[in-house]
Protein backbone atom coordinates (compact mmCIF):
# COMPACT_ATOMS: atom_id res chain seq x y z
CA UNK A 1 0.00 0.00 0.00
CA UNK A 2 1.43 2.87 -1.32
CA UNK A 3 1.65 6.01 2.05
CA UNK A 4 -0.38 8.17 0.15
CA UNK A 5 -2.61 8.15 -3.16
CA UNK A 6 -4.37 10.09 -5.28
CA UNK A 7 -6.69 8.65 -7.71
CA UNK A 8 -8.67 9.99 -10.26
CA UNK A 9 -8.63 14.21 -9.35
CA UNK A 10 -10.76 16.61 -11.32
CA UNK A 11 -11.17 20.38 -9.96
CA UNK A 12 -13.05 22.74 -11.66
CA UNK A 13 -12.63 26.70 -10.58
CA UNK A 14 -15.41 28.09 -12.80
CA UNK A 15 -15.11 27.45 -16.79
CA UNK A 16 -11.66 25.73 -15.91
CA UNK A 17 -10.49 22.46 -15.22
CA UNK A 18 -7.35 23.06 -13.01
CA UNK A 19 -6.64 18.89 -12.94
CA UNK A 20 -8.18 16.52 -14.55
CA UNK A 21 -8.79 12.83 -14.15
CA UNK A 22 -5.24 12.93 -12.28
CA UNK A 23 -3.79 10.17 -9.74
CA UNK A 24 -0.67 10.10 -8.15
CA UNK A 25 0.76 7.26 -5.46
CA UNK A 26 3.73 8.29 -3.23
CA UNK A 27 5.62 5.14 -1.73
CA UNK A 28 7.37 5.82 1.94
CA UNK A 29 10.87 6.81 2.37
CA UNK A 30 10.45 7.96 -1.49
CA UNK A 31 11.65 11.33 -2.57
CA UNK A 32 8.49 11.74 -5.38
CA UNK A 33 8.71 14.59 -7.74
CA UNK A 34 5.52 16.10 -9.44
CA UNK A 35 7.26 18.43 -12.56
CA UNK A 36 5.37 20.60 -15.12
CA UNK A 37 4.69 23.33 -16.99
CA UNK A 38 3.68 26.99 -15.51
CA UNK A 39 -0.14 26.76 -14.63
CA UNK A 40 -0.34 22.71 -15.00
CA UNK A 41 -2.19 22.44 -11.77
CA UNK A 42 0.82 20.89 -9.84
CA UNK A 43 0.13 23.49 -6.83
CA UNK A 44 -3.50 22.78 -7.19
CA UNK A 45 -3.09 19.51 -6.70
CA UNK A 46 -1.22 19.82 -3.30
CA UNK A 47 -3.53 22.23 -2.13
CA UNK A 48 -6.50 19.25 -2.43
CA UNK A 49 -4.22 17.28 -0.86
CA UNK A 50 -3.65 19.56 2.01
CA UNK A 51 -7.22 20.49 2.26
CA UNK A 52 -7.28 23.60 1.04
CA UNK A 53 -9.37 22.30 -1.51
CA UNK A 54 -11.68 19.41 -1.89
CA UNK A 55 -11.56 18.23 -5.05
CA UNK A 56 -14.77 17.59 -7.14
CA UNK A 57 -14.12 14.04 -8.33
CA UNK A 58 -11.56 11.88 -7.32
CA UNK A 59 -10.41 10.09 -3.44
CA UNK A 60 -7.13 11.04 -1.60
CA UNK A 61 -6.00 7.89 0.51
CA UNK A 62 -2.76 8.40 3.08
CA UNK A 63 -2.21 5.20 4.94
CA UNK A 64 -5.34 3.56 3.40
CA UNK A 65 -7.89 5.87 4.59
CA UNK A 66 -10.19 8.85 3.07
CA UNK A 67 -8.60 12.59 4.00
CA UNK A 68 -10.15 14.33 0.78
CA UNK A 69 -12.62 16.77 2.40
CA UNK A 70 -10.63 16.75 5.37
CA UNK A 71 -10.17 20.28 6.78
CA UNK A 72 -6.40 21.59 6.61
CA UNK A 73 -5.41 21.90 10.05
CA UNK A 74 -7.02 18.45 10.55
CA UNK A 75 -4.88 17.30 7.72
CA UNK A 76 -1.74 18.61 8.91
CA UNK A 77 -2.35 16.79 12.48
CA UNK A 78 -3.05 13.26 10.69
CA UNK A 79 0.51 13.67 9.27
CA UNK A 80 0.95 15.81 6.20
CA UNK A 81 2.62 18.95 5.99
CA UNK A 82 3.98 21.27 3.28
CA UNK A 83 5.82 24.45 2.15
CA UNK A 84 3.89 26.85 0.09
CA UNK A 85 5.25 28.43 -2.97
CA UNK A 86 4.32 31.86 -2.24
CA UNK A 87 6.46 31.99 1.03
CA UNK A 88 3.55 31.87 3.73
CA UNK A 89 5.22 32.61 7.05
CA UNK A 90 3.99 34.12 10.54
CA UNK A 91 6.06 37.29 9.26
CA UNK A 92 6.13 39.19 12.69
CA UNK A 93 7.97 36.44 14.70
CA UNK A 94 11.05 35.49 15.12
CA UNK A 95 12.22 32.24 13.48
CA UNK A 96 12.22 29.76 16.81
CA UNK A 97 9.02 30.90 16.97
CA UNK A 98 7.76 30.04 13.62
CA UNK A 99 9.32 26.49 14.31
CA UNK A 100 7.43 26.30 17.44
CA UNK A 101 3.99 26.93 15.76
CA UNK A 102 4.99 23.99 13.40
CA UNK A 103 4.87 22.11 16.96
CA UNK A 104 1.17 22.90 17.77
CA UNK A 105 -0.82 19.69 16.40
CA UNK A 106 1.91 17.43 18.67
CA UNK A 107 1.90 19.83 21.87
CA UNK A 108 1.32 17.26 24.65
CA UNK A 109 -0.11 20.09 27.52
CA UNK A 110 -4.17 20.49 27.01
CA UNK A 111 -5.56 24.22 26.88
CA UNK A 112 -6.57 24.03 30.13
CA UNK A 113 -2.71 23.11 31.23
CA UNK A 114 -2.00 26.34 29.64
CA UNK A 115 -4.19 28.30 30.99
CA UNK A 116 -3.31 27.48 34.48
CA UNK A 117 0.40 27.36 33.32
CA UNK A 118 0.94 24.09 35.21
CA UNK A 119 4.79 22.96 35.98
CA UNK A 120 4.23 20.25 33.22
CA UNK A 121 3.24 22.59 30.56
CA UNK A 122 5.89 25.16 31.60
CA UNK A 123 8.44 22.25 31.68
CA UNK A 124 7.30 20.99 27.93
CA UNK A 125 7.80 24.67 26.45
CA UNK A 126 11.03 24.81 27.64
CA UNK A 127 11.79 21.36 25.95
CA UNK A 128 9.69 22.67 22.88
CA UNK A 129 12.50 25.54 22.62
CA UNK A 130 15.13 22.68 22.54
CA UNK A 131 13.67 20.95 19.98
CA UNK A 132 12.81 23.90 17.80
CA UNK A 133 16.79 25.58 17.67
CA UNK A 134 17.48 21.35 16.74
CA UNK A 135 15.13 22.02 13.90
CA UNK A 136 16.54 25.23 12.73
CA UNK A 137 19.98 23.63 12.69
CA UNK A 138 18.67 20.55 10.63
CA UNK A 139 18.07 23.04 7.73
CA UNK A 140 20.77 24.98 8.71
CA UNK A 141 19.64 28.48 9.80
CA UNK A 142 20.06 28.22 13.50
CA UNK A 143 21.77 31.89 13.84
CA UNK A 144 18.52 33.08 12.21
CA UNK A 145 16.90 32.24 15.73
CA UNK A 146 16.19 35.50 17.01
CA UNK A 147 15.53 37.16 13.81
CA UNK A 148 12.56 38.33 12.83
CA UNK A 149 11.39 35.98 9.92
CA UNK A 150 10.44 38.83 6.99
CA UNK A 151 14.24 39.95 7.89
CA UNK A 152 15.55 36.55 6.47
CA UNK A 153 16.71 35.82 2.92
CA UNK A 154 14.56 34.52 0.15
CA UNK A 155 16.81 31.13 0.71
CA UNK A 156 16.49 31.28 4.47
CA UNK A 157 12.41 31.85 4.72
CA UNK A 158 12.43 28.74 2.33
CA UNK A 159 14.31 26.51 4.75
CA UNK A 160 12.04 28.29 7.45
CA UNK A 161 9.30 27.05 6.10
CA UNK A 162 11.04 23.21 5.92
CA UNK A 163 12.05 23.37 9.77
CA UNK A 164 8.40 24.86 10.60
CA UNK A 165 6.77 22.18 8.55
CA UNK A 166 9.14 18.95 10.31
CA UNK A 167 8.02 20.40 13.00
CA UNK A 168 5.01 18.64 13.16
CA UNK A 169 6.57 15.45 12.88
CA UNK A 170 4.94 14.12 9.90
CA UNK A 171 4.69 11.45 7.86
CA UNK A 172 5.13 13.14 4.26
CA UNK A 173 6.12 16.63 3.45
CA UNK A 174 4.69 18.46 0.41
CA UNK A 175 7.18 20.98 -0.72
CA UNK A 176 6.21 23.31 -3.06
CA UNK A 177 9.04 24.89 -5.57
CA UNK A 178 11.59 24.58 -2.46
CA UNK A 179 14.50 25.74 -4.36
CA UNK A 180 12.92 28.92 -5.87
CA UNK A 181 15.12 31.96 -5.00
CA UNK A 182 17.89 29.94 -3.89
CA UNK A 183 21.76 30.58 -5.35
CA UNK A 184 23.84 27.78 -6.76
CA UNK A 185 25.22 27.05 -3.45
CA UNK A 186 21.97 26.84 -1.29
CA UNK A 187 20.99 24.15 -4.25
CA UNK A 188 23.74 22.12 -3.40
CA UNK A 189 23.17 22.24 0.27
CA UNK A 190 19.40 21.61 -0.76
CA UNK A 191 20.29 18.19 -1.89
CA UNK A 192 21.84 17.21 1.04
CA UNK A 193 19.26 18.25 3.12
CA UNK A 194 16.38 16.47 1.41
CA UNK A 195 18.22 13.03 1.79
CA UNK A 196 18.33 14.48 5.35
CA UNK A 197 14.90 14.52 5.62
CA UNK A 198 14.33 11.10 3.87
CA UNK A 199 16.67 9.47 6.68
CA UNK A 200 14.82 10.95 9.22
CA UNK A 201 11.76 8.93 8.04
CA UNK A 202 10.00 11.72 6.54
CA UNK A 203 8.87 10.91 2.69
CA UNK A 204 8.99 13.73 0.26
CA UNK A 205 6.39 14.34 -2.38
CA UNK A 206 7.70 17.97 -4.34
CA UNK A 207 7.34 20.28 -6.80
CA UNK A 208 10.08 21.02 -8.74
CA UNK A 209 11.12 23.32 -11.91
CA UNK A 210 15.07 23.06 -11.32
CA UNK A 211 15.89 19.69 -13.90
CA UNK A 212 19.35 19.18 -11.96
CA UNK A 213 17.64 19.07 -8.66
CA UNK A 214 14.79 16.75 -9.92
CA UNK A 215 16.71 14.15 -11.97
CA UNK A 216 19.74 13.92 -8.85
CA UNK A 217 17.47 13.33 -6.19
CA UNK A 218 13.63 11.96 -7.03
CA UNK A 219 13.22 7.96 -6.88
CA UNK A 220 10.12 8.85 -8.78
CA UNK A 221 8.48 11.51 -11.34
CA UNK A 222 5.26 12.56 -12.32
CA UNK A 223 4.59 15.22 -15.18
CA UNK A 224 1.25 17.36 -15.14
CA UNK A 225 0.54 19.33 -17.99
CA UNK A 226 -2.88 21.17 -18.58
CA UNK A 227 -4.37 19.04 -15.44
CA UNK A 228 -3.66 15.88 -17.10
CA UNK A 229 -0.74 13.96 -15.79
CA UNK A 230 0.68 13.00 -18.96
CA UNK A 231 3.81 10.73 -17.67
CA UNK A 232 5.43 8.90 -14.60
CA UNK A 233 8.19 7.11 -14.11
CA UNK A 234 11.96 6.70 -13.33
CA UNK A 235 13.95 10.25 -13.67
CA UNK A 236 15.69 8.46 -16.72
CA UNK A 237 12.66 7.01 -18.46
CA UNK A 238 10.40 10.28 -18.15
CA UNK A 239 13.18 12.18 -19.51
CA UNK A 240 13.30 10.69 -22.33
CA UNK A 241 9.54 10.12 -23.29
CA UNK A 242 8.26 12.24 -26.17
CA UNK A 243 5.47 13.65 -24.42
CA UNK A 244 7.03 15.23 -21.67
CA UNK A 245 9.69 16.65 -24.27
CA UNK A 246 7.16 18.07 -26.26
CA UNK A 247 5.26 19.82 -23.15
CA UNK A 248 8.45 20.81 -21.70
CA UNK A 249 9.97 22.21 -25.06
CA UNK A 250 6.86 22.98 -26.68
CA UNK A 251 7.32 22.11 -30.17
CA UNK A 252 4.55 21.94 -32.71
CA UNK A 253 3.50 18.44 -34.47
CA UNK B 1 22.41 38.86 32.88
CA UNK B 2 22.89 38.93 36.59
CA UNK B 3 23.38 42.48 36.68
CA UNK B 4 20.68 42.84 34.28
CA UNK B 5 18.36 41.63 37.49
CA UNK B 6 20.42 43.56 40.08
CA UNK B 7 19.34 46.82 37.81
CA UNK B 8 15.19 45.77 38.15
CA UNK B 9 15.66 45.05 41.93
CA UNK B 10 15.18 48.47 42.88
CA UNK B 11 12.69 50.07 40.50
CA UNK B 12 10.58 46.53 41.21
CA UNK B 13 11.03 47.23 44.91
CA UNK B 14 10.07 50.56 44.89
CA UNK B 15 6.65 49.95 42.73
CA UNK B 16 5.95 46.96 45.00
CA UNK B 17 6.00 49.84 48.36
CA UNK B 18 4.63 52.55 46.38
CA UNK B 19 1.49 50.73 45.05
CA UNK B 20 1.13 49.33 48.74
CA UNK B 21 1.55 52.28 50.37
CA UNK B 22 -0.62 54.46 47.92
CA UNK B 23 -3.88 54.33 50.00
CA UNK B 24 -2.26 55.16 52.54
CA UNK B 25 -0.32 58.06 51.54
CA UNK B 26 -3.40 59.25 49.93
CA UNK B 27 -5.98 58.85 52.97
CA UNK B 28 -2.87 61.08 55.01
CA UNK B 29 -3.11 63.85 52.00
CA UNK B 30 -6.97 63.89 52.10
CA UNK B 31 -7.12 62.44 48.12
CA UNK B 32 -9.57 59.99 49.70
CA UNK B 33 -11.18 60.39 45.55
CA UNK B 34 -7.32 58.78 44.35
CA UNK B 35 -8.39 55.70 45.71
CA UNK B 36 -11.64 54.90 43.75
CA UNK B 37 -9.77 55.84 40.84
CA UNK B 38 -6.78 53.43 41.42
CA UNK B 39 -9.79 51.44 41.46
CA UNK B 40 -11.22 52.60 38.20
CA UNK B 41 -7.27 51.52 36.71
CA UNK B 42 -7.76 48.35 38.11
CA UNK B 43 -10.59 47.34 36.84
CA UNK B 44 -9.73 49.07 33.88
CA UNK B 45 -5.91 47.14 33.31
CA UNK B 46 -7.86 43.95 33.68
CA UNK B 47 -10.37 44.19 31.17
CA UNK B 48 -8.06 45.90 29.19
CA UNK B 49 -5.44 43.20 29.30
CA UNK B 50 -8.31 40.67 28.49
CA UNK B 51 -9.02 42.93 25.13
CA UNK B 52 -5.25 42.49 24.32
CA UNK B 53 -5.51 39.00 24.21
CA UNK B 54 -8.13 38.83 21.87
CA UNK B 55 -6.84 42.32 19.90
CA UNK B 56 -3.23 42.26 20.48
CA UNK B 57 -2.40 38.80 19.84
CA UNK B 58 -5.57 37.14 17.88
CA UNK B 59 -5.98 40.00 15.55
CA UNK B 60 -10.13 40.03 16.30
CA UNK B 61 -11.49 43.39 17.06
CA UNK B 62 -14.45 42.98 19.58
CA UNK B 63 -16.37 46.60 19.58
CA UNK B 64 -19.35 45.01 22.05
CA UNK B 65 -16.62 45.17 25.00
CA UNK B 66 -19.50 47.12 27.23
CA UNK B 67 -22.08 44.56 26.84
CA UNK B 68 -19.27 41.73 28.59
CA UNK B 69 -18.82 44.55 30.85
CA UNK B 70 -22.15 44.64 31.25
CA UNK B 71 -22.98 40.92 31.85
CA UNK B 72 -19.99 40.90 34.83
CA UNK B 73 -22.12 43.88 36.24
CA UNK B 74 -25.40 43.53 36.23
CA UNK B 75 -24.92 39.63 36.44
CA UNK B 76 -23.08 39.86 39.60
CA UNK B 77 -25.49 42.95 40.90
CA UNK B 78 -28.38 40.51 40.38
CA UNK B 79 -27.33 37.49 41.65
CA UNK B 80 -26.19 39.16 44.72
CA UNK B 81 -29.73 40.99 45.24
CA UNK B 82 -32.53 38.57 43.79
CA UNK B 83 -30.62 34.93 44.80
CA UNK B 84 -28.29 35.79 47.65
CA UNK B 85 -25.40 34.42 46.62
CA UNK B 86 -22.28 36.02 48.13
CA UNK B 87 -20.40 38.64 46.61
CA UNK B 88 -17.26 37.23 45.45
CA UNK B 89 -18.90 34.42 44.38
CA UNK B 90 -21.34 36.49 42.50
CA UNK B 91 -18.62 37.85 40.64
CA UNK B 92 -16.96 34.80 39.69
CA UNK B 93 -20.22 33.10 38.29
CA UNK B 94 -20.89 36.60 36.23
CA UNK B 95 -17.89 36.59 34.93
CA UNK B 96 -18.20 33.09 33.11
CA UNK B 97 -21.25 33.71 31.96
CA UNK B 98 -19.69 36.65 30.03
CA UNK B 99 -16.88 34.33 29.05
CA UNK B 100 -19.78 31.62 27.86
CA UNK B 101 -21.49 34.21 26.25
CA UNK B 102 -18.50 35.47 24.41
CA UNK B 103 -17.67 32.30 23.14
CA UNK B 104 -21.08 31.80 22.12
CA UNK B 105 -20.88 35.36 20.20
CA UNK B 106 -17.41 33.97 18.49
CA UNK B 107 -18.57 30.92 17.10
CA UNK B 108 -20.86 31.98 14.28
CA UNK B 109 -18.58 35.34 14.34
CA UNK B 110 -15.27 33.31 13.49
CA UNK B 111 -16.15 33.29 9.75
CA UNK B 112 -16.37 37.05 9.78
CA UNK B 113 -13.62 39.15 8.35
CA UNK B 114 -12.28 42.63 10.02
CA UNK B 115 -15.13 45.01 9.39
CA UNK B 116 -17.80 42.70 9.25
CA UNK B 117 -17.06 41.47 12.30
CA UNK B 118 -16.68 45.48 13.42
CA UNK B 119 -20.32 45.87 12.98
CA UNK B 120 -21.54 42.35 14.57
CA UNK B 121 -19.80 43.40 18.09
CA UNK B 122 -21.27 46.61 17.94
CA UNK B 123 -24.88 44.99 17.16
CA UNK B 124 -23.78 42.67 20.27
CA UNK B 125 -23.78 45.89 22.61
CA UNK B 126 -26.36 47.42 21.44
CA UNK B 127 -28.42 44.71 22.13
CA UNK B 128 -26.86 44.28 25.55
CA UNK B 129 -27.46 47.74 26.31
CA UNK B 130 -31.64 47.16 25.11
CA UNK B 131 -31.87 44.51 27.47
CA UNK B 132 -30.59 46.61 30.20
CA UNK B 133 -32.98 49.45 29.72
CA UNK B 134 -36.25 46.94 28.71
CA UNK B 135 -35.19 43.82 30.92
CA UNK B 136 -38.13 41.15 31.51
CA UNK B 137 -39.92 42.32 34.84
CA UNK B 138 -37.10 44.99 35.29
CA UNK B 139 -35.28 43.05 37.03
CA UNK B 140 -32.26 45.33 35.70
CA UNK B 141 -33.87 48.69 36.89
CA UNK B 142 -33.77 49.24 33.29
CA UNK B 143 -33.70 53.44 33.38
CA UNK B 144 -33.20 53.67 36.89
CA UNK B 145 -30.23 51.63 37.20
CA UNK B 146 -29.84 49.24 40.08
CA UNK B 147 -27.89 49.73 43.39
CA UNK B 148 -25.10 47.11 44.62
CA UNK B 149 -23.43 46.39 47.79
CA UNK B 150 -19.41 46.11 48.48
CA UNK B 151 -18.29 42.11 48.83
CA UNK B 152 -17.00 41.09 52.37
CA UNK B 153 -14.77 37.66 52.71
CA UNK B 154 -14.11 35.48 55.29
CA UNK B 155 -15.80 38.34 57.71
CA UNK B 156 -13.17 40.74 56.00
CA UNK B 157 -15.67 44.12 55.21
CA UNK B 158 -14.61 45.76 52.02
CA UNK B 159 -16.70 48.69 52.23
CA UNK B 160 -14.08 51.03 52.64
CA UNK B 161 -12.46 51.74 49.22
CA UNK B 162 -9.02 51.85 50.91
CA UNK B 163 -9.72 47.33 51.15
CA UNK B 164 -11.86 47.47 47.95
CA UNK B 165 -8.34 48.72 46.70
CA UNK B 166 -6.26 45.46 47.91
CA UNK B 167 -8.80 43.36 47.09
CA UNK B 168 -9.11 44.81 43.66
CA UNK B 169 -4.79 44.25 43.48
CA UNK B 170 -5.57 40.68 44.07
CA UNK B 171 -7.62 40.57 41.27
CA UNK B 172 -5.20 42.17 39.12
CA UNK B 173 -2.35 40.06 40.04
CA UNK B 174 -4.29 37.13 39.35
CA UNK B 175 -5.49 38.01 35.70
CA UNK B 176 -2.50 38.89 35.00
CA UNK B 177 -0.91 36.01 35.76
CA UNK B 178 -3.55 33.93 33.84
CA UNK B 179 -2.57 36.29 30.85
CA UNK B 180 0.99 35.73 31.34
CA UNK B 181 0.24 32.16 31.16
CA UNK B 182 -1.35 32.21 27.54
CA UNK B 183 0.27 34.29 26.13
CA UNK B 184 3.16 31.55 26.81
CA UNK B 185 1.78 28.83 25.95
CA UNK B 186 0.23 27.27 22.70
CA UNK B 187 -2.09 28.86 23.40
CA UNK B 188 -0.35 32.67 22.66
CA UNK B 189 1.49 30.71 20.24
CA UNK B 190 -1.93 30.30 18.08
CA UNK B 191 -2.92 33.47 18.75
CA UNK B 192 -0.74 35.21 17.12
CA UNK B 193 -0.09 32.82 14.36
CA UNK B 194 -3.46 33.84 13.75
CA UNK B 195 -3.11 37.26 13.67
CA UNK B 196 0.33 36.73 11.70
CA UNK B 197 -1.31 34.49 8.70
CA UNK B 198 -4.36 32.56 8.85
CA UNK B 199 -3.52 30.55 6.13
CA UNK B 200 -0.17 29.59 7.50
CA UNK B 201 -1.92 28.93 11.18
CA UNK B 202 -4.62 26.76 9.34
CA UNK B 203 -1.96 24.86 7.34
CA UNK B 204 0.20 24.20 10.42
CA UNK B 205 -2.40 22.15 12.10
CA UNK B 206 -4.10 25.18 14.45
CA UNK B 207 -7.84 25.06 14.50
CA UNK B 208 -8.78 28.67 13.43
CA UNK B 209 -12.28 28.18 14.47
CA UNK B 210 -11.68 27.21 17.85
CA UNK B 211 -9.18 29.63 18.81
CA UNK B 212 -10.58 32.35 17.86
CA UNK B 213 -13.43 31.44 19.99
CA UNK B 214 -11.01 30.97 22.92
CA UNK B 215 -9.40 34.01 22.58
CA UNK B 216 -13.29 35.53 22.48
CA UNK B 217 -13.95 33.98 25.54
CA UNK B 218 -10.79 35.09 26.99
CA UNK B 219 -11.50 38.62 26.49
CA UNK B 220 -15.29 38.16 27.49
CA UNK B 221 -14.23 36.87 30.67
CA UNK B 222 -11.71 39.31 31.88
CA UNK B 223 -14.02 41.89 31.04
CA UNK B 224 -16.93 40.64 32.99
CA UNK B 225 -15.08 40.49 35.80
CA UNK B 226 -13.54 43.93 35.40
CA UNK B 227 -17.52 44.76 35.07
CA UNK B 228 -18.19 42.90 38.03
CA UNK B 229 -15.54 44.83 40.06
CA UNK B 230 -17.30 48.27 38.54
CA UNK B 231 -20.67 47.27 39.95
CA UNK B 232 -19.39 46.78 43.45
CA UNK B 233 -17.12 49.40 43.69
CA UNK B 234 -19.71 52.11 42.88
CA UNK B 235 -22.43 51.13 44.33
CA UNK B 236 -25.01 52.15 41.98
CA UNK B 237 -24.99 51.06 38.19
CA UNK B 238 -27.10 51.98 35.07
CA UNK B 239 -27.86 51.10 31.61
CA UNK B 240 -25.78 54.70 30.69
CA UNK B 241 -22.23 53.07 31.48
CA UNK B 242 -22.76 50.28 28.93
CA UNK B 243 -23.00 52.32 26.03
CA UNK B 244 -20.49 52.51 23.05
CA UNK B 245 -18.62 55.04 24.14
CA UNK B 246 -17.63 52.28 27.11
CA UNK B 247 -16.19 50.01 24.28
CA UNK B 248 -14.00 52.97 22.28
CA UNK B 249 -12.39 53.58 25.70
CA UNK B 250 -10.98 50.31 26.07
CA UNK B 251 -10.26 50.47 22.28
CA UNK B 252 -8.65 53.46 23.20
CA UNK B 253 -6.71 52.54 26.07
CA UNK B 254 -5.26 49.90 24.58
CA UNK B 255 -3.75 51.34 20.99
CA UNK B 256 -2.70 54.58 23.34
CA UNK B 257 -0.38 52.56 25.32
CA UNK B 258 0.26 49.80 23.12
CA UNK B 259 -0.70 46.53 21.87
CA UNK B 260 0.88 42.75 23.53
CA UNK B 261 2.44 43.80 26.46
CA UNK B 262 1.28 44.76 30.60
CA UNK B 263 3.22 48.02 30.30
CA UNK B 264 1.15 48.69 27.81
CA UNK B 265 -2.36 48.23 29.00
CA UNK B 266 -1.12 49.70 31.76
CA UNK B 267 -0.06 53.12 30.40
CA UNK B 268 -3.14 53.23 28.54
CA UNK B 269 -5.75 52.54 30.88
CA UNK B 270 -3.66 55.81 33.16
CA UNK B 271 -3.38 57.76 30.81
CA UNK B 272 -6.97 57.82 29.57
CA UNK B 273 -8.11 58.14 32.98
CA UNK B 274 -6.05 61.34 33.39
CA UNK B 275 -7.87 62.79 30.40
CA UNK B 276 -11.75 61.05 31.20
CA UNK B 277 -11.04 63.14 34.42
CA UNK B 278 -10.15 66.32 33.28
CA UNK B 279 -13.08 65.90 29.94
CA UNK B 280 -15.60 64.64 32.85
CA UNK B 281 -18.00 68.27 32.00
CA UNK B 282 -17.27 67.83 28.26
CA UNK B 283 -20.10 65.21 27.86
CA UNK B 284 -21.12 64.37 24.48
CA UNK B 285 -17.40 65.32 23.67
CA UNK B 286 -15.72 62.42 25.12
CA UNK B 287 -16.31 59.93 22.23
CA UNK B 288 -14.72 62.77 20.00
CA UNK B 289 -11.70 63.14 22.01
CA UNK B 290 -10.83 59.28 22.10
CA UNK B 291 -11.56 59.13 18.44
CA UNK B 292 -8.82 62.11 18.23
CA UNK B 293 -7.09 60.32 19.97
CA UNK B 294 -6.84 56.81 18.59
CA UNK B 295 -6.24 58.65 15.20
CA UNK B 296 -2.57 60.40 16.73
CA UNK B 297 -1.72 57.76 18.24
CA UNK B 298 -2.18 55.19 15.06
CA UNK B 299 -0.37 58.34 12.53
CA UNK B 300 2.27 59.27 15.22
CA UNK B 301 3.09 56.11 17.36
CA UNK B 302 2.07 52.93 15.47
CA UNK B 303 3.20 50.54 18.32
CA UNK B 304 1.61 52.83 21.01
CA UNK B 305 3.13 55.04 23.43
CA UNK B 306 4.82 51.84 25.73
CA UNK B 307 5.50 49.85 22.29
CA UNK B 308 7.86 53.07 21.02
CA UNK B 309 9.53 53.66 24.40
CA UNK B 310 10.81 49.97 24.47
CA UNK B 311 11.86 50.72 20.64
CA UNK B 312 13.91 54.00 21.94
CA UNK B 313 15.31 51.74 24.55
CA UNK B 314 16.61 48.96 22.35
CA UNK B 315 18.15 51.61 20.37
CA UNK B 316 19.68 53.24 22.47
CA UNK B 317 21.10 50.15 23.83
CA UNK B 318 22.36 49.26 20.23
CA UNK B 319 24.30 52.83 20.10
CA UNK B 320 25.67 52.12 23.32
CA UNK B 321 27.42 48.92 22.80
CA UNK B 322 28.24 50.31 19.44
CA UNK B 323 30.69 52.71 21.47
CA UNK B 324 31.87 50.57 23.78
CA UNK B 325 33.22 48.41 21.46
CA UNK B 326 31.61 45.65 21.30
CA UNK B 327 30.67 43.33 18.73
CA UNK B 328 27.34 43.73 17.89
N1 LIG C 1 -8.53 29.34 -6.55
C1 LIG C 1 -8.48 29.34 -7.89
N2 LIG C 1 -9.46 29.94 -8.61
C2 LIG C 1 -9.43 29.96 -9.94
N3 LIG C 1 -8.46 29.40 -10.68
C3 LIG C 1 -7.45 28.79 -10.05
C4 LIG C 1 -7.40 28.73 -8.60
N4 LIG C 1 -6.29 28.06 -8.24
C5 LIG C 1 -5.67 27.73 -9.37
N5 LIG C 1 -6.36 28.14 -10.46
C6 LIG C 1 -6.00 27.93 -11.86
O1 LIG C 1 -5.63 26.59 -12.02
C7 LIG C 1 -4.56 26.47 -12.92
C8 LIG C 1 -3.44 25.71 -12.29
O2 LIG C 1 -2.80 26.53 -11.33
P1 LIG C 1 -1.64 26.02 -10.40
O3 LIG C 1 -1.29 27.14 -9.51
O4 LIG C 1 -2.03 24.75 -9.79
O5 LIG C 1 -0.45 25.78 -11.42
P2 LIG C 1 1.03 25.30 -11.14
O6 LIG C 1 1.22 24.06 -11.91
O7 LIG C 1 1.32 25.28 -9.71
O8 LIG C 1 1.84 26.47 -11.87
P3 LIG C 1 3.19 27.19 -11.44
O9 LIG C 1 4.30 26.38 -11.97
O10 LIG C 1 3.09 28.51 -12.11
O11 LIG C 1 3.17 27.31 -9.96
C9 LIG C 1 -4.18 27.88 -13.36
O12 LIG C 1 -4.79 28.14 -14.61
C10 LIG C 1 -4.78 28.73 -12.27
O13 LIG C 1 -5.13 29.99 -12.79
MG1 LIG D 1 2.50 26.28 -8.44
Amino acid sequence: MALLEANNITIRFGGITAVNNASLKVEKGSITSLIGPNGAGKTTMFNCISGVYTPNEGEILFNGKRIDGKRCFQICAGGISRTYQIINLFWKMTALENVMVGFHPRIKSSILHSLLGTRKQVQEEIELRQRAMEYLKFVGIEDTWNMISKNLSYGQQRLLEIARGLASEPEIILLDEPVAGMNTAEKAEFNKLLRRIVDKGVTVLMIEHDMNVIMGVSDYVYVLENGVMIANGKPEDVQKDPAVIKAYLGGDE
Amino acid sequence: MLQRKKNYLLPAAGATVLVLAFPFLANAFGYTYAITLACYVQLYFIAVSGYDVLFGYCGQINMGLAGFYAIGAYGSAILNEYCNIPIILSMIIASVASCVVGAILAYPCGKLQFHFLTLATIAFGNIINQILSHSPGGITGNFNGMYTQRPSLFGFDMTSTTSYYFFGLVCVIIFAVIKYHVVHSKLGRAFSAIRDNVKAADGMGINVRLYKVIAFAICALFTGFAGSMYAHLVGFISPDTFTQKQSVLFLTMLIFGGTTSFGGSLIGVVALMLVTESIRTLTGYQTLIYGVIIILVVILLPKGVFGELIGLKNRFAKKNRKHSGEVV
